[in-house]
């Protein structure tokens, strides 16, 4: 069991002081079991010794056609698919939002806790794992906030969360300074970087938990322009390295029916850009809405990684997206399209033939009547990497809130990964939702056929998949608004 | 012995009607009793006006000229059984209609059976009334009928109890699927019709605005009505031309034209919901939702116009400078339920298929080399991307199967650099960082300097001399 306990004690303590307060003052809960279970085919290396594998060269083929690659004097290796592995997946999430009312006002707790309790480890951390992804206090009164525990931040470096506290200041309505700091965790994972997580995964993973500060300072014009800046560091606890530095820079304006968008991550270690983006978008007329988008995009990498230090390149790449509102129908139609050209990698012999370019293109219809709804899309992308050809279609009966049955069909053609051969995925399935009160159930099943073209090493296969869920809310509310687990 | 003769229940209260309708000339009250079998009776009493001698001139007291002490003078239990009828009872109607007041008519043109015996009577039915009054309705409770010729609004006829107020036959039009969205029109071109049955409570029940109604106003309010709306949730349907695909970005320029027809079903608050601080003005000419009665339809925040489909995949820079804004639909933890790995179904959406298309395990790679979105925005590359590539097979540990996997390239050494520096994330979703030491290190093996062009190794040494020595020996490096 992965369980950073660190994170707990700081939720547990948090609580705790909370408690007290908060005894009779109002809470609202919401529990969730969620299960999943579907088939994956593994893949094996086979090899057979140089000699008995007919020509010579690098590069031969077996008698069934598959193409294997021979070391002169070794052996000759391929893969070949080995059966279907079975996953079951459950997770159960538990988050609790408690607050002290006019007993305190401003002051509330916070909790998520994430348990995950599959039958299998096939799949990532789906065995005998707790996860405390939020559980903090906040106090938060006119012109502040402050908030202690295992915090979570959106902002413009992303989402990320880490135990410590934050304390923000909008005392000028149009302003908002914020500083945060405390240890750090690894992306994603709800746990330190030094923890058993990472270090089962990478020989070379930190050693050191790490500190994580940084500072925020946001502004708006009306309802115009608002822009956020951002200065995060993570350092080692022993100050040895640094994990990660990095600027984050957002803006938003609306320039009268066009909305203009900026962003840019930069990162101070390599001094480049990992991201940096301009989206334009507008109505133009007759429901019609176009977007267009500028962006620089070059790979992040944290300092305890060599990755950065291999010179990864970054693209450009220009995308636009109309989206048609039919008027007076209930049509809605989409389509878009990007181009991306690779920055010069100077690595490689010349005659290698990869593509330093991508390119996408996608197209969709959206109906909805009567609480059914139909939607259709078609998207196309291809690479450097790994190309894809596919389409879904649904076709639904919303029955009020929170409560629908749905038919899904998907078809997709993929190929790339620097592989021969391609896999087409065809199948679809049926799911569905209720809700009684603050009960939810949802469910579904599907079954896909998977196919190879000039694969002879892999076997075609079914794959069924399950999944369903059930999600109860109990408490109370902060006001007369309902308030759901994420939209209200 | 003496025989009792009984009269069936069944009859009593079509007796009563007819009896009633036979009337009094009282606006408000009929007459209602057991019923009196008067065809038995035809040879002994021929004519109408013998026991209903009041009916020409309107008088009360002798509608019914007989008394049950006039029948015990044949049935006195020897020359005809004792009979326990007890004679008419006033029965509360809302019946406006009096025999002296109505051109006169044969009483058997409204009250005998069709085809019958002349004593064959039965109440009148209200299609007599129609032959006349509405010759070309449809049914009695048609529009168009002119209903106060016969009746009166419910709310005058305070003699008839809540349970007949209840029973009201419910006329067939107001079933129709359309009829909410019509009976507004309705009301406005046959609004006699509408109080025979209807009170302002009727309206008000789901009618926020009920008070800035004109229909609504005019109409009486009624305690009876009022007790039977009590309790009762309001109706809300949705209107057609709130499905379309435009709805969001034009319902506020219809709002602007008329804001009484959203205030039929909104309240200032349901513009709050999505508008939040920022609630226009126009909203003002809603009502506020009261503290208890109807609540109007509850607004979920709806998806506002920037929330296009990619919305989903391009919200970042929204996020990142519209925190407050964003809190105003969504809870915090509505992020971390995508961003902290495999996602849990949305419980509150109409699509619990979450953030990838369906069955994306199978057809993610070229997602994942397009970097259209970012995986590492919600999965670890080490402990998710290449846990699950290991065990399904592709990821590799350590030494290389000397391309294998790669088998379009004819020789992978030769083209992996290249492949490496675009999509060196991609490399890392399958090979830890041992793979590319075997030849990469300055420690051993190859020494292959994998730095580019424009490597700053001091800039690194300053942040992390430990990334440093991962490859190199600390002799190698120059001193930060």
């Amino acid at each position: 069991m992965n369980f950073c306990w660190r994170g707990l004690v700081t939720a547990v303590i948090a609580l705790s002081l909370g408690s007290s307060a908060l005894a009779g003052q109002g809470f609202r809960a919401e529990v969730g079991v969620w299960g999943s279970s579907l088939e994956l085919q593994g893949l094996v290396r086979d090899s057979l010794p140089d000699d008995e594998v007919a020509g010579d060269g690098l590069r031969r083929r077996l008698a069934d056609g598959t193409v294997v690659t021979c070391s002169p004097g070794d052996f000759c290796r391929w893969f070949r698919t080995e059966g279907e592995e079975s996953i079951t997946i459950l997770n159960q999430d538990l988050k609790v939002a408690a607050w002290a009312g006019a007993a305190i006002p401003g002051l509330a707790a916070h909790v998520h806790l994430r348990g995950r309790f599959g039958t299998d480890d096939f799949w990532p951390r789906s065995s005998q794992d707790v996860d405390l992804l939020t559980g903090y206090l906040s106090y938060d009164r006119a012109g502040f906030g402050v908030r202690a525990g295992r915090l979570d931040r959106i902002d413009g470096l992303g989402y990320r969360n880490f135990d410590g506290a934050s304390v923000a200041w909008h005392g000028l309505r149009a302003v908002r300074l914020e500083a945060y700091g405390g240890w750090s965790l690894a992306p994603n994972l709800n746990a330190p970087r030094s923890g058993s997580l990472l270090s089962t995964a990478d020989v070379f993973a930190p050693d050191d938990r790490g500190f994580i500060f940084g500072f925020r300072a946001g502004g708006r014009v009306g309802s115009i322009l608002s822009g956020d800046v951002l200065y995060q560091r993570e350092i080692r606890t022993d100050r040895l390295a640094l994990y990660t530095e990095r600027l984050a820079l957002d803006a938003r304006a609306l320039l009268g029916r066009v909305t203009a968008e900026v962003a840019a991550e930069y990162d101070l270690s390599f001094e480049n850009f990992n991201e940096a983006r301009i989206r334009l978008s507008t109505p133009i007329a007759g429901g019609l809405e176009v977007s267009l988008q500028g962006r620089h995009h070059t790979p992040f990498f944290e300092l305890w990684t060599i990755w950065g230090a291999f010179s990864p390149v970054g693209f450009n790449e220009g995308r636009a997206a109309l989206l048609w509102a039919v008027p007076g129908t209930r049509v809605s139609l989409e389509a878009g399209g990007a181009y991306r050209q690779y920055e010069e990698t100077d690595a490689g012999a010349e005659f290698v033939d990869i593509k330093d370019y991508g390119w996408r293109a996608h197209a969709g219809a959206h109906w909805t009547g009567g609480g059914w709804y139909v939607d259709g899309n078609y998207r196309a992308e291809t690479g450097f990497g790994a190309v894809r050809y596919g389409g879904d279609a649904v076709i639904g009966k919303r029955f009020g809130s929170g409560a629908y049955i749905a038919l899904r069909g998907s078809a997709t053609q993929t190929f790339g990964e620097f592989r021969l051969g391609e896999q087409v995925v065809s199948g679809g399935g049926l799911e569905g939702a209720w809700q009684f009160g603050d009960l939810s159930l949802v469910g579904g099943a599907a079954l896909y056929r998977i196919s190879f073209e000039n694969r002879p090493a892999a076997d075609d296969w079914t794959q069924a998949r399950l999944h369903g869920g059930i999600s109860y809310r109990f408490g109370s509310e902060t006001s007369g608004r309902a308030r759901t687990g994420g939209e209200r | 012995m003496r025989r009792r003769a009984t009269i069936p229940k069944a009859a009593l209260f079509p007796m009563a009607v007819m009896l009633s309708l036979v009337g009094s000339g009282v606006a408000l009250t009929g007459m209602g009793s057991q019923r009196f079998p008067h065809e038995r009776h035809a040879d002994l009493f021929p004519t109408c006006l013998g026991c209903h001698a009041g009916v020409p001139d309107g008088d009360s007291a002798t509608v019914y000229s007989v008394s049950p002490s006039f029948c015990a003078g044949c049935h006195d239990g020897s020359v005809q059984p004792e009979v326990d009828w007890s004679g008419p009872t006033a029965v509360a109607s809302n019946l406006v209609f009096t025999h002296t007041e109505h051109p006169p008519l044969d009483c058997a043109v409204c009250h005998r059976t069709p085809g019958g015996e002349p004593m064959q009577i039965q109440r009148a039915e209200s299609s007599i009334c129609l032959t006349c009054h509405a010759p070309n309705a449809e049914e009695h409770q048609a529009t168009g009928v002119p209903c106060a010729k016969c009746h009166t609004p419910v709310a005058e006829a305070r003699t008839l109890s809540i349970e007949r107020v209840a029973g009201f036959p419910q006329p067939t039009d107001h079933g129709a699927e359309d009829f909410i969205a019509v009976h507004g029109g309705l009301s406005e071109v046959d609004f006699a019709r509408c109080s025979m049955c209807h009170a302002q409570e009727s309206c008000s029940r789901c009618h926020l605005n009920a008070d800035r109604v004109a229909t609504i106003r005019d109409l009486p309010t009624d305690e009876r009505v009022a007790q039977l709306a009590a309790g009762r949730s309001g109706v809300w349907p949705e209107p057609a031309s709130h499905e379309t695909a435009d709805w969001l970005s034009q319902h506020g320029g219809l709002a602007m034209e008329s804001i009484q027809s959203c205030a039929n079903c909104h309240a200032e608050e349901s513009c709050a919901s999505c508008h939040g601080e920022a609630t226009p003005q126009i909203a003002r000419g809603l009502s506020r939702r009261p503290p208890a009665g109807p609540q109007g339809v509850l607004v979920a925040a709806a998806r506002p116009p920037g929330h296009t489909p990619s919305f989903v995949t391009e919200h970042a820079t929204a996020a990142g400078v519209g925190l407050p804004n964003c809190t105003s639909c969504h809870l915090q933890s509505f992020c971390s339920d995508c961003h902290t790995g495999p996602a849990t179904p949305r419980f509150s959406r109409a699509d619990a298929s979450g953030f990838h298309p369906a069955n994306f395990v199978t057809r993610h790679s070229a997602e994942a080399y397009a970097s259209q979105t970012e995986c590492t925005a919600c999965h670890s590359t080490e402990a998710f991307c290449r846990d699950c590539h290991l065990q399904v097979g592709i990821g590799q540990r350590g030494n290389t199967t000397g391309g294998a996997y790669h088998d379009a390239q004819s020789i992978w050494l030769l083209a992996h650099g290249r492949a490496a520096r675009q999509g060196l994330e991609e490399c890392a979703a399958c090979h830890d960082q041992t793979s590319c030491l075997r030849c990469h290190s300055a420690k051993f093996g190859l020494r292959i300097n994998p730095h580019g062009s424009a490597f700053e190794p001091d800039r690194l040494q300053e942040r992390s001399t430990m990334s440093c020595a991962i490859c190199h020996f600390p002799g190698q490096l120059d001193p930060p």
